[in-house]
């Protein structure tokens, strides 16, 4: 049977000549098998889930109350105003769309890098992408107030006769992020198939074996199957890699293709897509450390796992700092008056405040992954991850706020502050994450079994390396 | 339609459809795969809970034409996006934006980018599935007792009854031989293998429930109603607003409509042009005085003026005003034609096409002979001419008699030009040959009058 050395309990460690371990604890083909599927068979949760549950449940339910109390009365009860016509609605839509790209980052590009070790966190990642995809689409719905006509911005022909004006990066958006959401959506779940098929086999009633049943598609693991489903893969894999590069560059042109000191700057799309797989990756560590605790998956995601999420972290956020360095200098060399106080106004004016946490988040704190303690020590990289998703929401308020509260016309300049119900939203956009994100442990496979399988160490030593 | 209850018609036997064998590991399972197509099947397949790698050759599985189909949709989807940008914004609605290209190739390749990647990935995935033959109610493999770990940690070989070389026997000896830990055959009752019909009566009862909503608000948006429609979504269609006649208890008086603040001027009322407004060469206020002013006491019937004999008994206030005597316009030939269809509009109606006071609505109400008329004088009488032109616009303005007021019908400009071409019609009457151009003389001669 597929076992590894049961003494390893260290993969981070570098063995010249051999390549590290993904599955610890003596596991084979049936141990990882029973891993996952443990946690959607058993009969009761662990109690930290019921309460996470009740808490993020409550949050979505706020979250209702406050999107209808906007849609009943219209978008004056949010803080926008002039000149801050784009505010919490715009910063929220980023920040989740960020998050949402380390999903497809690491179903796609590291597949295409041949990086195995994506394959125990793959899944998790592909959820937590479409769920941060919901919360992102969300934003864009509702702050047009009147969300009944929100299918204006779908070319229908309707009796109006009036079609949407494709030049327009608004436009871009609707395509990018409803494509990259269909897509994320039908890449996790092409990959979830065999794995209901699993689901389906080991089930004990006839309502899950039917629910599952239909959820496989009466996959039966057959090797003309999985030969068109490897190459589909592979060729979906190939489509959503540019396309995950596309959707955070497109939304940055929401602000770069606009005259606004502090937005026209052609720095945005690699900065946005860096900082973007920076807020997915810390988002991945913020779920991934307490879900391994919680169900038992310390054997499939492993401090190697960890330990290469936290690299990537310690990568981005250090181009993302630079790329603040960068705005500077080019405030700078570029001359112009209007940009450089912009620039001096983003971190010295009213919003310092706002600018310096931003910076502290986003560029400090992942330096201490330097540090091995950090990168190995699952309690220590789940606060950094914190900081990581903190700053990288001020990042979003900085970049929204500060260029729009002082813009040309000093007369109508004022300083933006949210209303309640502008925090309330906020946090029952989170609310609404972590509910579908529990709900994806309770009822869906977790971890990507049959992949998992395929990067195991083969029986009797033998297999081919992929 | 009894032969259900014949009793001598048998119950649908299973049928065998599959040979299954089970094996521990990936090695086995491809060594197998290519000992069962040596011993020349076809219809077979290997079955494993992840893709085993090696298992193509053993098996002689030939490169899938996914990528082909993959790559079709993606061109389908840039060329539509390219066409649907370009018909919809530089032929059926172009938007001008700073005088920016309508086409503009560099800003329609976001939407055919995705558009490329959203068919393509669809197509792949969909395509898959249907190449697999996915998805499937119930396959003879799914079937088999022994195969519920073929997607955890176990292995298999199927081999289709349908092929050829398949026989009960022969083909579990073959299985035995190549090392397979079980072999079963696997038989597979035709009518388990449909869909459940209890699941298919409650999808087609539940899409007919769902039917409902949407058909009954589209009956309802049809129908014509006697009662205000139900208006789910009101957008400004009802506001919260003062309209003119309704009562408001905010201010004292009750009304919604308020005047004028004292002392103030509501914009575009600031009439300080003396002659163009009014008509006089300067105002100190007698006009406003003398149309204000209470009317007299009805004086005693006295028969309607009919021909132009004026009550001479009392001089009329208004004759010592300062009228003026030309127009305070430009007086050209555009102005005099603009005057002629205004005054076809709105005066020939009582006056008559050339101010003789024969309207059609004057001739209708003289023979309905109910004593209330008033007919129009004729412009072509002594009085009229000889009123100054201020003066007649003023009745125009204000009305007399029973003519109302036009000044809130016909603009102030237009009212000018309408007396210009009342005293180009009173000039038909009174025209001499001296009076027109040398030059011109000889083309009136052929014009004919009745």
């Amino acid at each position: 049977m597929a076992t590894v050395t049961a003494s390893l309990v260290d993969n981070s460690i570098e063995t010249p000549g051999q390549r590290a371990p993904l599955v610890l604890g003596g596991q084979d083909y049936a141990s990882v098998t029973d891993t996952v599927c443990r946690i959607a068979e058993a009969p009761r949760m662990p109690l930290a889930w019921y309460v996470a549950l009740a808490i993020s449940s409550s949050l979505t339910a706020m979250l209702g109350v406050v999107v209808a109390y906007l849609l009943a009365t219209g978008i004056g009860v949010w803080g926008n105003m002039n000149p801050v016509f784009w505010a919490f609605d715009i910063v929220n839509f980023v920040f989740w769309v960020g998050i949402a790209h380390a999903g497809t980052l690491i179903s796609a590009v590291l597949f295409l890098f041949r990086q195995n070790w994506r394959t125990s966190i793959n899944r998790a990642s592909e959820a937590m992408t479409i769920f941060a995809v919901i919360c992102a689409g969300m934003f864009p719905a509702i702050h047009v107030g009147r969300i009944w006509v929100i299918w204006y911005t779908a070319p229908l022909p309707t009796q109006n006769w009036v079609w949407q004006n494709f030049r327009s990066p608004l436009m871009w958006d609707v395509f990018a992020i409803s494509t990259y959401a269909s897509v994320s959506a039908i890449f996790w779940y092409m990959g979830m198939v065999p794995d209901f098929a699993t689901f389906r086999d080991r089930a004990t009633n006839k309502w899950k074996y039917f629910a599952y049943g239909i959820l496989s598609l009466g996959w039966n693991g057959s090797a003309r199957a999985w030969h068109r489903y490897e190459r589909a893969y592979l060729l979906l894999a190939a489509m959503s890699t540019p396309l995950v590069l596309s959707v955070h560059t497109i939304v940055s042109f929401d602000f770069a293709t606009s005259q606004l000191p502090g937005w026209h700057t052609t720095i945005f799309p690699p900065y946005f897509v860096a900082g973007a797989i920076f807020s997915g990756f810390g988002m991945v560590l913020t779920l991934m450390v307490p879900s391994r605790e919680l169900f038992g998956l310390k054997d499939l995601i492993t401090p190697r796992h960890l330990e290469n999420m936290c690299k990537i972290i310690l990568a981005t956020g250090t181009i993302v700092g630079y790329s603040y360095a960068m705005e500077f200098f080019i405030a700078w060399y570029s001359g112009s008056r209007y940009e450089q106080f912009a620039f001096i106004n983003r971190a010295f004016g009213p919003y310092w405040w706002a600018y310096w946490t931003m910076v502290s988040c986003n560029v400090l704190s992942p330096q201490l992954f330097w540090f091995k303690k950090f990168r190995t020590t699952p309690w220590l990289m789940f606060i950094v991850s914190i900081f990581v998703n903190i700053g990288m929401w001020f990042e979003r308020f900085v970049i929204v706020v500060t260029s729009l509260h002082r813009d040309f016309l000093p007369s109508s300049w004022a300083y933006y502050m949210p209303t309640t119900i502008d925090i309330c939203t906020l946090i029952g956009s989170f609310g609404l994450f972590f509910t579908l994100f529990l709900l994806f442990l309770r009822f869906l496979p977790v971890v990507a079994m049959a992949e998992i399988r395929g990067v195991m160490p083969h029986p009797q030593g033998e297999g081919e390396q992929h | 339609m009894h032969y259900h209850h014949q009793p001598d018609l048998p119950a649908p036997q299973p049928v065998l459809a599959a040979m299954v064998a089970e094996f521990q590991t990936p090695r086995e399972l491809i060594e197998a795969a290519r000992k069962v197509r040596d011993a020349g099947y076809q219809k077979f397949d290997a079955h494993s809970p992840f893709p085993v790698h090696g298992i193509d050759d053993a098996m002689g599985i030939r490169m899938s034409r996914l990528p082909w189909f993959t790559f079709g949709a993606a061109v389908f989807g840039g060329l539509n996006a390219v066409g649907m940008q370009w018909w919809m914004n530089t032929v059926d609605y172009p938007f001008w934006i700073s005088g920016k290209p309508f086409a503009s190739i560099p800003a329609w390749m976001p939407i055919i980018f995705e558009l490329c990647i959203l068919l393509g990935c669809f197509t792949t995935v969909i395509v898959m599935f249907l190449l697999n033959g996915l998805p499937r109610f119930a396959s003879p493999f799914s079937r088999a007792v022994s195969t519920l770990r073929s997607s955890s940690d176990r292995f298999f070989v199927s081999l289709d009854a349908r092929d050829p070389k398949f026989s009960l026997e022969g083909s579990r000896q073959l299985l035995e031989s190549i090392g397979a830990r079980h072999v079963e055959a696997c038989y597979i009752d035709p009518a388990d293998a449909k869909f459940p019909k209890a699941l298919v009566f409650g999808a087609i009862m539940l899409g007919s429930v769902l039917v409902v909503p949407p058909v009954a608000i589209a009956k309802h948006r049809w129908e014509e109603k006697r009662i205000p429609k139900v208006h789910w979504i009101q957008d400004m269609d009802f506001q919260t607003k003062f309209k003119t006649q309704k009562a408001n208890k905010f201010f004292a008086d009750g009304r919604s409509m308020r005047q004028e603040v004292v002392g103030t001027i509501a914009r575009g009322d600031l009439e300080d042009d003396d002659k163009l407004f009014k008509g006089l060469e300067h105002d100190d206020g007698t006009l406003e005085r003398l149309l204000n002013a209470p009317p007299a006491a009805p004086a005693a019937p006295q028969p309607a003026p009919a021909g132009g004999a004026p009550a001479a008994q009392e001089p009329d206030p208004l004759d010592a005003l300062p009228w003026v005597k030309t127009v305070p316009i430009p007086v050209t030939l555009e102005t005099l034609k603009r005057g002629e269809e205004r005054y076809n509009i709105y005066c020939s109606v009582c006056h008559g096409i050339a101010g003789d006071g024969d309207g059609l609505v004057t001739l209708r109400a003289m023979e309905l002979q109910q004593g209330t008329w008033i007919k129009p004088v004729s412009y072509h009488t002594e009085n009229v001419r000889n009123q100054p032109i201020g003066r007649l616009f003023n009745t125009v303005t204000h009305g007399v008699r029973k003519m109302s007021a036009m000044g809130d019908v016909v603009t102030v400009q237009d009212r000018w030009a309408i007396l210009l071409y009342l005293r180009a019609l009173q000039k038909t009457r009174t025209g001499d040959p001296a009076d027109v151009p040398a030059d011109v003389l000889p083309e009136l001669k052929d014009v004919k009058f009745e």
